[in-house]
């Protein structure tokens, strides 16, 4: 199911809500009551695409919850080396888990090429979410065996914890030690309940409104034979996927930000305007937060960090940005999308950082985003050839710079750039500071339910549109 | 005593996990026995606005070339103005080995169609570029439309 669909809104969370208030807030206002409406909400949430897909779920929460008890009585007991086999255990356990079903084919695929060979592998749906649940169950383990969390004695609140449906399919990845506490002690507010209805209605505005009308125009642009596309065409359809993707992956967590804190609960910000980043390192410091401090957090760090020489910090940069860009996906342009980052960051970090400096700030910004849009052309591509293609005609090996197409497709769509880009810079947070006097409380009581009104209006209209980061 | 307790319970888990992959393994390499009518039904249901009509048997043997004696049902519906490139194509195989045989043609197919409709009819190309082409077990799935992702959901459910 998802957020930007009419079961979701008209059905789905009417009916959650509901219950979570009626029976778990005001009936019996206990926490194993509202912990047990969500968590069969959440079931029910997760299996309505693929329910096959619920049991390898159900395992996995199973195995982790007993052989996290298992790690946590070892290490009481003295087990140290006990406590390190279960740990590995729990990590290959996962890790296989997730290598099954997103990167056999792959691996089976490119393995066959290599020798020669043939090897079938079934041809399954990845499980939705596999990438994001799967991390925060390592979250969970690794935290437990280091000793920075205590063990979760509640199967109720560790099930809760993997599958709670606001951030299940696409993130945020929460990590168990930020959410512990609200699993068993979490307050609900009209307040933070009104806070996270308008954080869902600017999340659901910017994947209907703003990412869908975005992603038709590069999907035009996309199709149109490289012979005949100009440098002109190539740019406008990589800056609105540029602003698509973000929209659309950033909509997501602000969905999933505002459902959480409807139920009481408190996700970190996955998104602090990225494309205003000053540097690629700081491009990473404002997108998809969650995936790159978990890799900083449960990978960058154990294997040495910036506390290294040189040559093994440039070799611990360049392993997470190839896991990063892996993550994305089993194919060979996410591959090459990782490294490119991770090469990118290496060059800031030793070769460029003085260099960098001396140039204006704004000059700065512009490079970023103009290195991140060539970034977005390889991870948007189908193929490798595509990808180098498409960059070949950004730079006028189309069909010349300008032409009449170019022109038409610049003006027809300039107002849907300006209003994208104007959303996607904190202008309006600027904006709000200075016109501080005049009191907007009301313009955006008004604001939101015509937001709803008009995402419905272009949810009914659409065809099936998931979201991009799904399929992750 | 509750070590071995935890112990036995993990090895379950994972015995389960892998009952659970071998058993989906072989449930969707094993193919279903449904037959043609009953998993195309839900799929067509779906097909409502889209402009699309049934075509005959003979249709889908001269657009794609598949053998007839080598199926044991075909459903095929495409639209009938000339510029729409909707298509859908639901085949049930005798034989699961040719599955890859009739994916490459209908892959084919939709090659001839994205030289014809390039640059000159960019939503029809994007169609034909996001359609899917499912080659799994004794089934075959061909479909280019918008809602292509809903109808393939829809397949799969009915298998």
């Amino acid at each position: 199911m998802v957020f930007s669909s009419s079961t979701f809104l008209v059905v789905f969370l009417p009916i959650t809500l509901l219950a979570y208030f009626l029976v778990g807030c005001f009936l019996t206002k206990n926490i194993t009551v509202k912990n047990l409406i969500l968590l069969a909400a959440s079931l029910i949430f997760y299996a309505w695409g693929e329910p096959v897909y619920i049991v390898l779920m159900l395992i996995s929460i199973m195995f982790n919850y007993i052989i996290g008890r298992d790690i946590a009585l070892s290490k009481k007991d003295g087990g140290k080396k006990r406590a390190k086999v279960l740990f590995i255990c729990a990590v290959v356990f996962n890790l296989a888990a997730l290598g099954f079903f997103k990167y056999s084919g792959f691996v089976a695929e490119n393995l066959g090429n290599l020798l020669g060979l043939q090897f079938k592998m079934p041809d399954l749906p990845l499980p939705v979410g596999i990438s994001f649940y799967t991390f925060q169950i390592m979250s969970y383990i690794i935290d437990l065996y280091n000793g920075k969390i205590k063990v979760q004695k509640s199967i109720l609140s560790f099930a809760l914890y993997i599958s709670l449906f606001p951030q299940l399919i696409a993130g945020p990845i929460v990590k168990y030690k930020d959410i512990e506490r609200q699993l068993s002690r979490r307050k609900e507010t009209p307040q933070k309940y009104a806070e996270g209805m308008s954080r869902f209605v600017v999340g659901l505005s910017k994947k209907l409104l703003l990412a869908n009308t975005l992603g038709s125009v590069y999907s035009t642009v996309q199709a149109t034979e490289f012979g005949k596309l100009s440098a002109l065409s190539a740019w406008v359809g990589i800056v609105c996927y540029t602003l698509q993707i973000y929209f659309d992956f950033s909509g997501y967590s602000d969905m999933a930000i505002g459902l959480g804190k409807m139920f009481g609960f408190e996700f970190s910000e996955n998104f602090r305007y990225p494309y205003i980043a000053s540097s690629v390192t700081d491009f990473w410091r404002r997108w998809h937060i969650s995936l790159s401090s978990w890799f900083r957090d449960y990978v960058y760090i154990p294997l040495g960090g910036n506390r290294r020489k040189t040559p093994r910090v440039i070799f611990n940069l360049m392993i997470v940005w190839l896991l990063t860009g892996l993550w994305h996906g089993a194919a060979w342009n996410f591959i090459l999308w990782g490294v490119y980052y991770g090469v990118l960051l290496i060059l800031e970090k030793y070769v460029l950082k003085s260099k960098l400096e001396r140039v204006p700030a704004m000059l700065r910004r512009v490079i970023t985003l103009i290195l991140v849009m060539l970034g977005w052309v390889l991870f948007s591509a189908p193929t490798l050839s595509d990808a180098l293609g498409y960059i070949g005609v950004m730079f006028g090996f189309g069909a010349g710079l300008f032409d009449a197409n170019g022109a038409y497709l610049l003006t027809s769509n300039l107002a849907l750039i300006l209003i994208g880009a104007f959303c996607a810079a904190p202008i309006y947070k600027k904006l709000q500071k200075k016109i501080k006097p005049v009191n907007l409380s009301r313009v955006k009581a008004a604001a939101y339910p015509l937001l709803l009104i008009l995402c419905y209006i272009f949810m009914i209209s659409e065809t099936y549109n998931p979201f991009l980061y799904f399929r992750f | 005593m509750a070590k071995k307790k935890y112990l036995i319970a993990e090895i379950l888990c994972v015995l389960a996990l892998a009952a659970f992959i071998t058993g989906l393994w072989i449930s969707r390499s094993g193919g279903t026995d449904k037959d043609i009518q009953t998993i195309s039904a839900p799929v067509i249901q779906s097909l409502e606005k889209s402009g699309m009509t049934q075509k005959s048997n003979s249709d889908a043997i001269k657009t794609f070339g598949i053998e007839l004696d080598k199926t044991e049902g075909v459903t095929y519906y495409s639209n009938d103005n000339v510029m729409d490139v909707s298509e859908l194509l639901i085949i049930k195989l005798k034989d699961k080995s040719d599955g890859e045989a009739f994916r490459d043609k209908i892959e084919k197919h939709i090659e001839e169609q994205k030289k014809l409709y390039k640059s000159y009819a960019p939503k029809q190309y994007a169609l034909l570029d996001n359609s899917i082409v499912e080659a799994s077990a004794n089934t075959v799935f061909y479909c280019a439309a918008e809602n292509a992702a809903a109808l393939n959901e829809a397949f799969k459910k009915a298998l």
